[in-house]
């Protein structure tokens, strides 16, 4: 159990040293200086207005994925002792 | 004609029977025979509305050829020489076939009997529908093929099985023979032809023909000998002619081959598959007419085998290893036949199919006569039958009609005789002009001893079969119409047949080789070949024609004095103390020599030490792969733990190093 | 300004502890939980590169992965009830039958 518990941790840290040194090691193409806007520092309405025009069609297919799910999930847990 | 675009439907009609019978004939009544029946009744019809019209206009051939691939082409040829063989054939399997539904109705495997037969009809069609040596190839080993089948129907029984493997091994020798021929022939033309010809099939029967003068040309140095590569090559096809046709030394196969039903033997031995290796020589006649010494092998070994044949089928006691030395030795006299074409020409495929086409009549109803005594009496052997004309009187006239048929009894001069004796006087009478000609008296010495022979063991078998008392207890009853009346039929073909269309027949076939598919001038070939042709046929004394018949009728007389007023004790003659009867009677021990000592000693002992050899020798490596691999496989297999933690673990660290790796590759090297 | 890379490593190491939880617990709900984990470190990456980036799909496609991840824990837990009637345990190092 324990060599089992280091080899995780071992395996674990060696994807996160992998990460890291890709993270620090990359010169990231950013803004230099984050917008603030004080009187209204929500963008909830930039986003609403992003999905319900330029993805609606994403988001028209997760609800399908979404009803999918549901039955899927409903049927599995449902089990033999209903049918 | 929209009938010539029926032509390929002959043999495709009994395959399509196999297949249909084979898969769905349990269900059916009776074994699903109708099927077959009706298919090569089709086949019949359509075979003999090409016949009429052919005969009506012999130059128009019918031939429709498909690309195979390459050089090779799937073809229909349908010439005189073709036609005449579909109609015999198709007819008489039709006639086997109807048999049949009574011969084996207590027999619980009747579909794959029926099933069997129907494709066996089907590689004979094929086989003699082709136009190009191939297709001729592949039909003839398919046939072979049917043939071991068939004879092994009763597999069950050792003997059977023995039977069916001798017969395929036997033929295959030849097989191997025809084979080797067909791959000379190849290198031959291509080298001939520069290569693949635009457009034109090699291997088609009219190209072969129209290389032959440049085929005899090259020669090739055997032993010290120069020959003529057509001579080799067309000794190669008649080896494989020899293996198929049951001649001296290849006939072994065939007296056993009565382990299969009467029914099988009837077809296979009479009129189909043993025919072809004649049909393969008359096919490639030409080929034969232009190379030296070839035909005079033909003669010699034709000649040869019609008499040792006939000799051993005087002391047989089975009545269907009578009919089968019958047979091997009638099949010498069509070889025969058409060996003397050294002297007469093109005409020596007309007596030879002649005596083909009559000889499969007769033949296949002395079969069928034995079919219905044995499936009365159940027996096979003559010692215990004895006076069942009394029982059977349908069967003993048309057997008795078949007989005479063979002994070949008629009138010289007249049309009046058996289908026998226009044919078989024809080749006896052909052989005189042949020895006369050319000084070869030895193949007419065979085949007139050969015709007393015939006449002695045939009328021993309908003496000591039909007449007299019964020698043993058996029951037996008329066999039932399905089985008489295609005995009668055959008995009116086998009666009449050669009278009525003797002369007809061989012009007919004669027009062979000079029509739109190939035209050839046989007088240029036959000088090629160094054979003088009888160019004016003098008369034969009258001595000559006359002497069949009288050799026949002494045959029938020894016959009639022996065995039916039985005026001599046979006890002495015929016993294990006689020398000639002994060695008659083991068959010239060539079961010792053939089988035991060169298959079994010299054969298999030199491929079991091989096989030996193998073993040791590539077993050990490939054991010792395999042995190897499976350890691999047992050591690695511990990987798959089937717990999905594992794996993912696995995945991840196999990626992060792979990062890595790529990492260090690209930045340090 | 806090550096953009800082997010990304804490991101980075949510993940990580996330694949270590699923590379050594043995139970199916942790396992989940653990998958969670991993989901959201990616929902803060794209939450992250969207506000450094000054545009809003990265956050849109953040509530997009929200959705799907409650699809996958419905889906996931319904096929743990499933095993759970079946072996009245959920335990993924017993559940090996697709081995040699």
């Amino acid at each position: 159990m324990q060599t089992k518990k280091l080899a995780a941790f071992g395996i674990a840290v060696l994807f996160l040293a992998v990460l890291g040194l890709g993270i620090f090691g990359t010169s990231w193409n950013t803004v230099s200086e984050l917008p603030e806007n004080f009187e209204d520092p929500s963008n909830v309405e930039g986003i609403g207005m992003l999905i319900f025009t330029h993805y609606v069609v994403p988001f028209e297919v997760l609800s399908l994925v979404l009803l999918a799910t549901l039955i899927g999930a409903i049927y599995m847990a449902k089990g033999e002792e209903s049918k | 004609m929209a009938l010539e675009n029926l032509a390929f439907l002959i043999p495709v009609l009994p395959a399509l029977a196999f297949v249909i019978t084979f898969f769905f004939g349990k269900k059916m009544p009776s074994g699903g025979a109708i099927i077959p029946i009706l298919s090569i009744a089709a086949s019949f019809i359509i075979s003999l509305l090409i016949t009429l019209g052919l005969l009506a206009n012999p130059e128009e051939v019918v031939s429709q050829s498909i690309p195979w691939f390459a050089m090779l082409n799937l073809g229909v040829l349908i010439d005189p020489l073709a036609a005449v063989m579909l109609t015999m054939v198709s007819f008489v399997s039709l006639l086997i076939h109807i048999y049949a539904v009574g011969y084996m109705a207590h027999d619980p495997a009747k579909p794959r009997y029926f099933a069997e037969t129907s494709l066996f009809t089907a590689a004979m069609l094929a086989l003699i529908l082709s136009d190009n040596i191939v297709q001729l190839f592949v039909s003839w080993e398919l046939v072979g093929l049917c043939s071991y089948l068939l004879i092994g129907f009763w597999f069950e029984k050792p003997s059977a099985a023995a039977a069916a493997k001798k017969a395929f091994l036997t033929t295959r020798v030849g097989d191997v023979m025809f084979l080797t021929g067909i791959i000379v022939l190849t290198t031959d033309l291509l080298k001939l032809a520069g290569g693949i010809p635009e457009g034109g099939y090699l291997l088609r029967f009219n190209e072969i023909f129209s290389y032959i003068p440049q085929l005899a040309a090259l020669e090739a140095n055997l032993f010290g000998l120069k020959v003529s590569h057509l001579t080799i090559i067309t000794l190669l096809f008649f080896g494989g002619a020899v293996g198929k046709s049951g001649q001296f030394p290849l006939h072994v196969w065939l007296p056993d081959a009565m382990e299969g039903p009467t029914t099988v033997s009837a077809l296979i031995h009479a009129a189909t598959m043993v025919t072809a290796g004649v049909y393969l020589v008359a096919r490639t006649f030409p080929m034969f007419l232009a190379a030296p010494d070839s035909l005079l092998v033909v003669a010699y070994v034709g000649g040869f085998t019609a008499l040792f044949a006939a000799t051993m089928g005087i002391v047989m006691n089975d009545i269907k290893r009578v009919l089968a030395f019958s047979t091997i030795s009638q099949l010498g006299y069509m070889m025969l036949g058409l060996g003397v074409g050294a002297a007469i020409g093109m005409e020596a495929v007309g007596i030879s199919l002649f005596h083909l086409v009559n000889h499969a009549f007769f033949k296949a109803l002395l079969f069928l006569c034995a079919g219905s005594v044995i499936h009365a009496v159940g027996t096979h052997d003559m010692r215990e039958l004895g006076g069942v004309a009394k029982v059977m009187p349908i069967t003993a006239i048309t057997m008795t009609a078949a007989a005479l048929a063979l002994a070949g009894i008629g009138i010289p001069g007249t049309s009046i005789g058996t289908s026998g004796f226009f044919s078989k006087d024809a080749i006896i009478e052909s052989a005189y002009l042949f020895g006369e000609h050319s000084g070869n008296w030895l193949p007419y010495g065979f085949s007139i001893a050969a015709a007393l022979l015939t006449s002695v063991y045939i009328f021993r078998l309908i003496f000591m079969t039909f007449t007299g008392k019964p020698r043993s207890n058996y029951g037996g009853h008329e066999s039932p119409a399905s089985m008489t009346v295609p005995l009668a039929i055959l008995a009116v073909f086998a009666l009449v047949f050669g009278g009525l269309t003797q002369t007809g027949f061989m012009q007919f076939l004669e027009e062979t080789f000079s029509n739109n598919f190939v035209n050839l001038d046989l007088g240029r070939l036959a000088v090629l070949g160094g054979y003088e042709l009888v160019q004016s046929a003098s008369a034969e004394p009258t001595f000559i024609l006359w002497l069949p018949i009288l050799v026949a009728l002494i045959g029938f007389g020894i016959s009639f004095v022996l065995y039916y007023l039985k005026a001599v004790d046979l006890g002495v003659l015929a016993s294990e103390k006689n020398p000639i009867y002994k060695l008659l009677y083991r068959r010239y021990y060539q079961h010792e020599i053939f089988t035991e000592f060169f298959s079994i000693g010299i054969v298999y002992g030199v491929v079991a030490f091989f096989a030996q050899l193998v073993d040791v020798l590539i077993d050990s490596i490939v054991e010792s792969i395999s042995i190897v691999t499976v350890a691999a496989g047992e050591a690695l297999k511990r990987l798959q733990t089937g717990v999905v933690q594992t794996y993912a673990a696995v995945v991840v660290a196999g990626v992060s190093l792979l990062i890595i790796l790529i990492k260090l590759i690209t930045e340090v090297l | 300004m806090i550096p953009l890379s800082f997010y990304l490593g804490l991101s980075a190491l949510l993940f990580s502890i996330g694949l270590f939880g699923i590379m050594y617990h043995k139970s199916g709900i942790r396992l989940i939980m653990c998958i969670e984990l991993m989901l959201n470190s990616a929902n803060l990456n794209l939450v992250a590169f969207s506000s450094y980036t000054d545009t809003l799909d990265g956050q849109v496609f953040a509530l997009f992965s929200i959705a799907l991840a409650a699809a996958e824990a419905a889906i996931g837990f319904a096929i743990f009830m499933a095993i759970y009637k079946m072996h009245e345990k959920i335990n993924l190092d017993e559940l090996n039958l697709l081995r040699w």
